[in-house]
């Protein structure tokens, strides 16, 4: 269900599963090494354990991304700006 | 090379990635991007759910006479993920587009607040046709150069394209629509600024920040080199003394002019090899009057995109007597902006910290050795080059231009300056740390720096 998406703009998108609260403090931490991320606020955090590794140069320069929820019937219920970080 | 990813979109092609290691990323080809305005299927896109299964191939997508029905395509990208915000919407198309620039009809303009607020329908239409008719306008300006110009027509006909009006309706438009407001705002600014070219799109020579595509467009290949070059334990050594021989400068100020012009064409020739159109990429200065000049500057504070300022001496001093033809040196540093990573020294923790204590500025000249290498290797070859040219000198002599010291035994800078040039023809990759990678590179570096007696002699050393 969940993907990345970069559109013309160079903006970098991310999708996941609902359940996820969105969180003014929202941000990205990606881990390079093990091409895994994890969206976290202060008291909720969403592991992906995949980042196709052509993402991370997208997802460094842009060091913002749109993160976004959507129900069962692929309808757009949140959108969250987070930050990117980079760990690891 | 993946670092293109990003700048593929540049060229109208738009990649899409899963977070499931079983989907492989989804290619919207650029020869369909390139006919439809591209930023209708890519907003439709911004809310797919995934990228799509099974076969990928959109040339077997219902075609019109045209070719191909990219309404019908958006529509069933909507259609088939339900994109319910979309639905009750529609972009204008290519003709209607073509049609408003064409048959402009702007209506007075009489809103020069520029409070960056569209205020209802008719102040929105007024902005934009009067936006329209200053793109016109601004073609005529002698203050912008063709490629300016293009680029005024260019981003207007874009945001046009991203603006969405309401179903059914002929210029109702959902004033809270995040492109229609994008599109406002600009041909606001642009009625503000009018041919102020730094003004409206935002650009000043020298200064690049990490979303422009030249940004650690190699970064990778300096981190593999770095890597690598642990297992060379002499290589080091080898870039500590190349780095600070100021020998290698061989081209005297006498022949500056000269070389300074031939210099510019090699850089012209390179950044065409490269796909790199941005003349705006440094600004010249002096470095008398500039700490900057003739290095890469970082800046980075919390909430901007890290950037970096290129300045370079206009007549090629590189201080302390020695010069460098311009050309080669703007190469040299945009080599290094192409080896940084780009993101931010902000870590995890800073968010603790207040905006001031999270900016840095990075020192001018990167301290790490093994990056100055390739640029630096580059940068001496193509100086030998340009020598022998000007000279009228065969570019295969080896000239003497002095030593460089590993223990008793000395490595003529002309046999490496040539031997490097040799790598450089027989390895023709983009990427400079790529080439420096190589084993046979490496190897020859490492015996050199090692102070070892070195390779076979390329040929007799001649006197300059």
């Amino acid at each position: 269900m969940g993907c990345f998406l970069l559109n013309e703009f160079g903006e970098v998108l991310l999708e996941l599963k609902s359940g996820l609260r969105f969180c003014p403090d929202m941000r990205l931490e990606v881990n390079e090494e093990t091409q895994s991320a994890e969206l976290k606020s202060a008291d909720s955090s969403f592991k992906i354990d995949f980042v196709h590794p052509e993402l991370m140069l997208p997802l460094k320069q842009n060091r913002y991304l749109f993160v976004v929820e959507r129900n069962n019937q692929f309808y757009a219920l949140n959108t969250q700006l987070a930050k990117v970080v980079f760990v690891g | 090379m993946k670092a293109d990813v990003y700048s593929a979109f540049l060229t109208n092609k738009v990649k899409v990635f899963a977070i499931n290691k079983d989907i492989h990323p989804f290619v919207l080809p650029r020869k369909i991007m390139r006919k439809v305005a591209p930023f209708l299927i890519a907003s439709a896109m911004t809310f797919t759910a995934c990228a799509p299964k099974g076969n990928q191939n959109i040339d077997n997508q219902p075609k019109s006479s045209d070719g191909i029905n990219f309404t019908e395509i958006y529509h069933e990208v909507i259609d088939k993920y339900n994109l319910t915000a979309l639905k009750d919407k529609e972009p204008f198309s290519q003709n209607e587009i073509n049609d408003m620039i064409i048959h402009n009809n702007p209506p007075e303009f009489v809103d020069y607040n520029f409070n960056h607020c569209p205020e209802n329908l008719d102040n929105f239409w007024e902005i934009v046709k009067n936006g329209i008719q200053a793109t016109k306008d601004v073609q005529k300006s002698n203050l912008l150069n063709y490629k300016q110009k293009k680029e005024y027509q260019i981003v207007a006909y874009k945001m046009l394209s991203q603006m969405t009006r309401v179903k059914g309706t002929s210029t109702v438009v959902d004033l809270s629509d995040y492109n229609n407001l994008k599109t406002f705002l600009y041909f606001e600014k642009l009625l503000q600024y009018g041919d102020n070219y730094e003004k409206v799109l935002e650009k000043d020579d020298g200064l690049i920040n990490e979303q422009h595509e030249v940004f650690g467009r190699y970064y990778k290949d300096y981190e593999s080199l770095e890597q690598k070059a642990q297992k060379f334990p002499h290589v080091r050594k080898f870039a500590y003394q190349l780095y600070n021989n100021d020998n290698r400068f061989m081209i005297s100020y006498q022949d500056s002019a000269q070389a300074n012009k031939l210099s510019m064409q090699l850089l012209h020739k390179w950044m065409e090899k490269q796909n790199i159109t941005d003349e705006k990429l440094w600004y010249l200065t002096t470095v008398d009057e500039d700490f900057y000049a003739n290095g890469v500057a970082y800046w980075g504070l919390r909430g901007n995109p890290l950037e970096l300022s290129l300045g370079i001496d206009r007549q090629g001093n590189v201080g302390e007597g020695a010069f460098s033809p311009v050309g080669a040196i703007i190469i040299h540093e945009l080599q290094h902006v192409m080896q940084r990573k780009p993101a931010s020294n902000e870590r995890p923790e800073d968010n603790q910290k207040s905006d001031d204590e999270a900016a840095f500025i990075s020192s001018p000249y990167d301290n790490s050795l093994i990056s100055e290498l390739g640029p630096t290797l580059y940068s001496l070859a193509v100086e030998d080059r340009l020598y022998k040219h000007l000279k009228g000198i065969d570019e295969d002599k080896i000239l003497d231009y002095g030593n460089l010291r590993f223990g008793r035994t000395n490595v003529k800078l002309g046999e490496v300056a040539v031997w490097f040039a040799k790598m450089m023809d027989k390895y023709p990759d983009n990427s400079i740390d790529k080439l420096v990678a190589k084993d046979e590179v490496l190897h020859q570096l490492n015996l050199w720096g090692s102070g070892k007696n070195n390779m076979l002699q390329l040929s007799k050393v001649t006197e300059r």
